[in-house]
């Protein structure tokens, strides 16, 4: 490990920090009744699009009709992303012919970008056309992004009101998100991915003569619009198979740092938004801080993990310490412009929230580097998380610390000022049972039936590994791969989009039920005998919780897979 | 045939989803909630 290394980290820490408050501050105008800097240039087309929809934006929705609603717009989403992906070889914008892609695939890449997953089982720069990459992929990212933010403001707003029967209105809201927040973020952030060296083209493959005197074919296309949006919404779908370790997606250190930020942005600002509009900043501070903790030691992990390098390379007296001429430990799967520490960071980053996006190859991590990458999922991504879905993740995880307190003292627990009854406490159950359910079961399955054996490439407790990280990956809605599974088949291809429509809308249904029960209550004026809920001791109690109840579902599914392989690599044997 | 089948399977998932949530809905029925603070 490298002062530089730990400076870069602390650099990123630093700016996702500064950013949370100014970014909360406009998601709360966004969100609220306060207008914006845009509203004069964005209003206007916001009003058409609702003249044109048919909606009146001033009728708010119940609970229930909110998630109606949410389900019709995702419904229509999937299918029309599913034909689209069918037809794309009859469709123009596709200078190199690519034909349609089989059903199974087809399916798997509809759900796996209407659910803000983004999990490929191809390559984008072979298999999908530009208008399956601009119509198709970058206006799903835009809008299960949008998606995911509505229902974290819902539930909000379900914190925040009193006494009320309804929670807004999601084509509001979805409009809104769109408009105000991810567009206007994403422009700057294309223009800067542009200035650093990513294409933004519809011209066609170059074909160039290389310094040997070889023709080679070098892909690009409409890369840095893509970029902006696959980071910002927690999507990660890269256009290039190798994704953000393609130099054409991530070019220098800069952009590494910059793409790093974006992943973290809009999930860490909505944290001080929550605390905005609760009424208080320091609620969100504590759900901001719990975060932090967790993407700290997380990020230390995989740091020191990767920076000591392989033991079995160092019993080789392979030189594996750092030097001006070698960045040291387990470069394997890295990219040198990156080295150990912004690898570590990128991977930490874009497994803690729900992007995905990689700028190195997680299966070449070492088995605790690795283990540490799959842990960050396993806590249902609330460090940081994706946009929206990290704050209500972690609201789900307030309301069974806040209920477990009560247990204790005998006391109806509270949270922000509202009472937590049995009816919230089973729905946030049942939301927080949906990821682990799908993740185990179905790795479970794959491990003892033939189609899920054969895409295996690795052996041993890895190749467990490689299976355990897919469903891990497709539940918790992260999207990013192992790469030691031949995942492209029928059994994969459905049973992943299978793993990802639970981990989405099995856990987005009960949450929006939170909010609607939670919005019908009336405030609580805090008494002595209220928990405090944004101090430190309940900051404590809360990451007590997230480690107990997130991590040890998953314990003994972790030490079948990386902790006995880490073990293993110490007496010297490989996978 | 194939394409009938898959785009069933999708309608048919997002139906399950709205079922869930009548179970949410009959969920918050259930509540019975006494408040047990002192």
């Amino acid at each position: 490990m490298t002062s530089a290394g730990w400076l870069e980290i602390a650099l990123f820490a630093a700016i996702t920090g500064l950013l949370a408050r100014p970014l909360g501050g406009y998601l709360a105008r966004v969100y609220g009744d306060n207008g914006t800097p845009l509203q004069p240039l964005i209003g206007p087309v916001e009003d058409t699009l609702y003249r044109l929809a048919g909606i009146k934006p001033e009728i708010e929705q119940s609970w229930l009709r909110y998630t109606v609603s949410l389900l019709v717009f995702h419904a229509v989403g999937t299918v029309a992303l599913y034909s689209l992906l069918r037809l794309q070889g009859a469709l123009p914008l596709n200078p190199l012919g690519l034909g349609s892609i089989s059903q199974d695939l087809a399916l798997n890449t509809a759900v796996s970008f209407v659910t803000n997953t983004s999990w490929q089982s191809y390559s984008g720069e072979t298999t999908l056309s530009y208008a399956s990459q601009m119509i198709g992929i970058t206006v799903q990212s835009f809008l299960s992004a949008a998606s995911g933010m509505a229902v974290a403001i819902a539930v909000i707003r379900g914190f925040a009101r009193r006494r009320s029967v309804t929670i807004g209105n999601f084509w509001v809201d979805l409009t809104r998100g769109t408009l105000y927040v991810l567009v206007p973020i994403c422009v700057i952030a294309s223009v800067f991915l542009i200035v650093e060296g990513v294409p933004q083209t519809l011209a066609p493959a170059a074909e160039v003569i290389t310094l040997e005197g070889r023709p080679q074919v070098i892909a690009r296309g409409p890369v840095a619009s893509q970029e902006a949006i696959k980071l910002l919404s927690g999507d990660g779908g890269g256009f290039f198979n190798a994704n953000s370790s393609h130099p054409f997606e991530d070019p220098t250190p800069l952009t590494n740092i910059v793409e790093a930020v974006l992943i973290f942005a809009l999930g860490a600002a909505l944290t001080n938004c929550f605390g905005r509009m609760v009424g208080s900043e320091r609620q969100g501070w504590v759900l901001f801080s719990v975060m932090a903790i967790l993407f700290g030691l997380g990020v230390s992990g995989i740091y020191a993990s990767e920076a000591r390098g392989n033991p079995a390379l160092t019993a080789l007296r392979v030189d594996e310490t750092v030097s001006s001429s070698a960045p040291g430990g387990n470069m394997e799967g890295k990219e040198v412009r990156f080295g150990i520490a912004g690898s570590a960071l990128f991977a930490e980053a874009s497994t803690a929230s729900s992007d995905g996006a990689v700028n190195a190859m997680h299966e070449s991590s070492s088995p605790l580097g690795g283990g540490i990458l799959l842990a960050n999922m396993m806590v249902d991504e609330v460090i940081i998380g994706g946009p929206g879905s990290g704050l209500y993740g972690m609201l789900l995880f307030c309301i069974v610390a806040v209920f477990m307190a009560g247990l204790m003292i005998g006391r109806t627990p509270e949270y922000v000022g509202k009472k937590i009854g049995s009816s919230e406490m089973k729905l946030a159950i049942l939301a927080l049972i949906a990821v682990p359910a799908a993740t185990l079961g179905l790795t479970a399955i794959a491990c003892v039936v033939q189609p899920g054996l054969a895409a295996l490439t690795n052996a041993g407790p890895h190749g467990y590994s490689d299976i355990l990280y897919a469903y891990t990956s497709a539940a918790a809605t992260n999207g990013s791969a192992f790469a030691g599974l031949s995942a492209n088949s029928p059994f994969y291809n459905l049973t992943l989009a299978l793993a990802m429509f639970v981990g989405r809308f099995f856990v987005i249904v009960p949450v929006l039920a939170i909010a609607g029960s939670l919005a019908a209550k009336d405030l609580v004026p805090p008494s002595a005998g209220t928990l405090a809920t944004d101090r430190a001791l309940f900051l404590c109690f809360l990451l007590g919780v997230i480690v107990i109840v997130g991590g040890l579902t998953y314990l003994p599914a972790l030490a079948l897979g990386p902790i006995i392989e880490h073990f293993q690599l110490l007496g010297g044997r490989l996978y | 045939m194939l394409d009938a089948i898959m785009l069933t399977l999708v309608l048919a998932s997002f139906a399950v989803v709205g079922a869930y949530a009548s179970l949410c809905e009959y969920l918050l029925g259930l509540d019975t909630d006494e408040d047990v603070s002192p």
